[in-house]
């Protein structure tokens, strides 16, 4: 029985090939070169698109005379970075601390909330009605009483961040859990498999993917749950936040040391962000799709 | 009632002796027994109405019809997915194994692990599994990617680690959903070949629903056929020639009786739908 099942274009062509070796060599050389090119196009065009509005931003400043401190030269931000990173290590640590751990707090309750309601369905029924409405809940109103209760810190800033990012955890697993093939639980079913062994075997790996969405959301909604919280809590301890920092810059009208803050949070975002793709892709890629990229 | 396929000359020996199959011998025991069987769904829905059928010990029964003629219903009933409305179902005290038209496989476990899930929800010991999913593998001819991610593997290869699932739990009755239902018409043919030949191994009873009257006729000691509206029995034909430990493929298929029985068949669907 003939078996091609990982074979790559190259092999497949190389088994293919009756003689006309120079033939085929050619066609194999024109399918890495295409690859490369695409890998490369992917890499160059964010980079274009940064150049390129970087520049409709120095063009828009210079044309129009745009007072510094309301748009800041790019010259300016880059010295102010560099020159102010010192005082900047601090507030991204306390933001980093905050986020990250509200995230991983939403990660884990969220999961185990998830999985309880998939397993008693009346769980589900009584639960998910107040989880929508701590969703709905306009988490800015909210942070004072949350003040009031834990103190003016860290404390606060990390339940703000865990609130906010718990809700798209619980759905999508949720969802996931919920939307496992019908037939494989049929399958589970009839060899008298336990729901334990259901919920962990079966619907929570094929609940990954979801899963992994939810957590790709939690990580953007932690860091505004954090940032939020420190804007309401403020400085926390001595040791303030981003979110500290960047009212208070806005507020003395420092406008490139606001615009640093933002950047940072920005940063902050996406690093956790990417960390969770990246372990996301790590763990689907050999066998779902969304994990997968194309061609491969 | 054995009739022996025809054998050509230079065709391949037969793996199996050509050795009579109990299930052509004496009138079998029951595999599985379906008396005034009705199913009418929680929504009203009279999927089955007084359903009579009987499936001896390693029989092949082939049930076709149109689509909503409560085929499926009829597998469910079996396989106790569900229960019946009214009527009465018994079993033969073994295994039953359940084949999805789906492969049905987890995506993210190895052939092996998933050949080996059943019996291992079951308690099967490990080393018995092993053994067991092995050789269910070289049944099916997937031994050499018994490592790999079900997700790597064609559509053929996954439905025949799904048969191989099945086989594992070494069962009496195998159900078999339209199980080549999404294939093409040449895997679906050699897959055929291959569920005969391990039939002829291992001699289960199976109840196979299926679209394909050539499937049908290929592979059954009795084909069912069944109507909707509400879902019954319209007749059941006896194959002229049931299938045996013979495994002269390409002549069974192109056997001119089956061939005017699936005519035969064909004709009385064209009424029924």
């Amino acid at each position: 029985m003939a078996i091609s099942l990982l074979g790559s274009g190259t092999r497949r062509a190389g088994r293919g090939a009756h003689g006309d070796a120079e033939a085929m060599i050619e066609v194999v050389a024109t399918e890495v070169a295409a690859r490369r090119g695409r890998t490369v196009a992917r890499l160059l065009a964010p980079v274009v698109v940064l150049v390129a509005g970087l520049a409709l931003w120095s063009g828009v400043v210079s044309a129009f005379h745009v007072p510094a401190y309301l748009m800041p030269e790019q010259w300016t931000l880059a010295r102010t970075a560099v020159d102010e990173a010192g005082q900047f290590v601090t507030p991204v640590l306390v933001t980093m601390r905050e986020a990250y751990l509200g995230f991983l707090l939403s990660a884990v309750l969220g999961v185990a909330v998830a999985m309880a309601m998939a397993r008693w369905t009346v769980l589900e029924v009584g639960v998910y009605p107040y989880l929508l409405l701590l969703q709905t809940l306009p988490i800015i109103a909210v942070a004072p009483l949350l003040v009031v209760w834990l103190g003016a810190g860290t404390a606060t800033n990390t339940t703000v961040a865990t609130v906010i990012s718990f809700f798209p955890v619980v759905t999508n697993t949720l969802t996931g859990l919920k939307a496992t093939e019908a037939n494989l639980v049929d399958l589970y079913r009839m060899a008298g498999a336990g729901r334990l062994d259901e919920l962990l075997t079966l619907r929570l790996p094929y609940a990954m993917p979801y899963l992994f969405a939810g957590l790709r959301i939690a990580a953007g909604a932690s860091v505004i749950g954090a940032i939020v919280g420190e804007f309401v809590a403020g400085e926390g301890g001595g040791a303030g936040g981003l979110g500290y920092v960047i009212t208070e810059d806005a507020i003395q009208l420092r406008t490139p040391e606001l615009f640093v803050g933002v950047a940072l949070s920005c940063a902050v975002a996406v690093v956790l962000f990417g960390g969770v793709s990246f372990v996301g892709n790590r763990l689907l890629r050999r066998w779902h799709d969304s994990a997968r990229r194309r061609g491969e | 009632m054995v009739t022996a396929v025809p054998s050509r000359p230079g065709s391949r020996t037969p793996a199996a002796p050509a050795a009579p199959h109990p299930a052509a011998v004496a009138p079998p025991p029951g595999a599985l027994e379906l008396v005034g069987v009705a199913k009418t769904y929680a929504n009203g829905f009279v999927a089955l109405e007084d359903v009579d059928l009987r499936v001896g010990r390693g029989e092949l029964v082939a049930i076709v019809g149109p689509s909503g003629c409560g085929k499926s219903t009829v597998l469910r009933l079996a396989a106790g997915l569900i229960a019946p409305s009214k009527g009465r179902i018994s079993k033969s005290a073994g295994d039953l194994a359940y084949v999805f038209q789906d492969p049905t496989l987890l995506a993210w476990r190895s052939v092996r692990a998933n050949v080996e899930l059943v019996c291992r929800i079951r308690g099967i010991p490990k080393q018995e599994r092993a053994e067991r999913s092995a050789r269910a593998l070289e049944l099916v001819g997937l031994s050499e990617v018994a490592g790999h991610l079900s997700h790597e593997l064609s559509g053929g290869m996954k439905m025949r680690v799904s048969i191989a699932r099945a086989l594992a739990t070494q069962p009496d009755l195998l159900l078999l959903d339209e199980p080549f239902g999404a294939l093409d018409e040449f895997t679906r043919q050699r897959l055929n070949d291959e569920l005969h030949r391990i039939w002829a191994v291992e001699g289960f009873a199976a109840v196979l629903v299926t679209h394909s009257l050539r499937e049908a006729v290929f592979l059954g000691h009795r084909i069912v056929v069944m109507a909707p509206g509400p879902g019954r029995v319209l007749s059941t034909y006896a194959s002229p020639a049931p299938p045996t430990g013979a495994l002269d493929h390409q002549a069974r298929r192109e056997s001119p009786e089956l061939e005017r029985l699936a005519l035969e068949i064909g004709r009385e669907l064209a009424f029924v739908s």
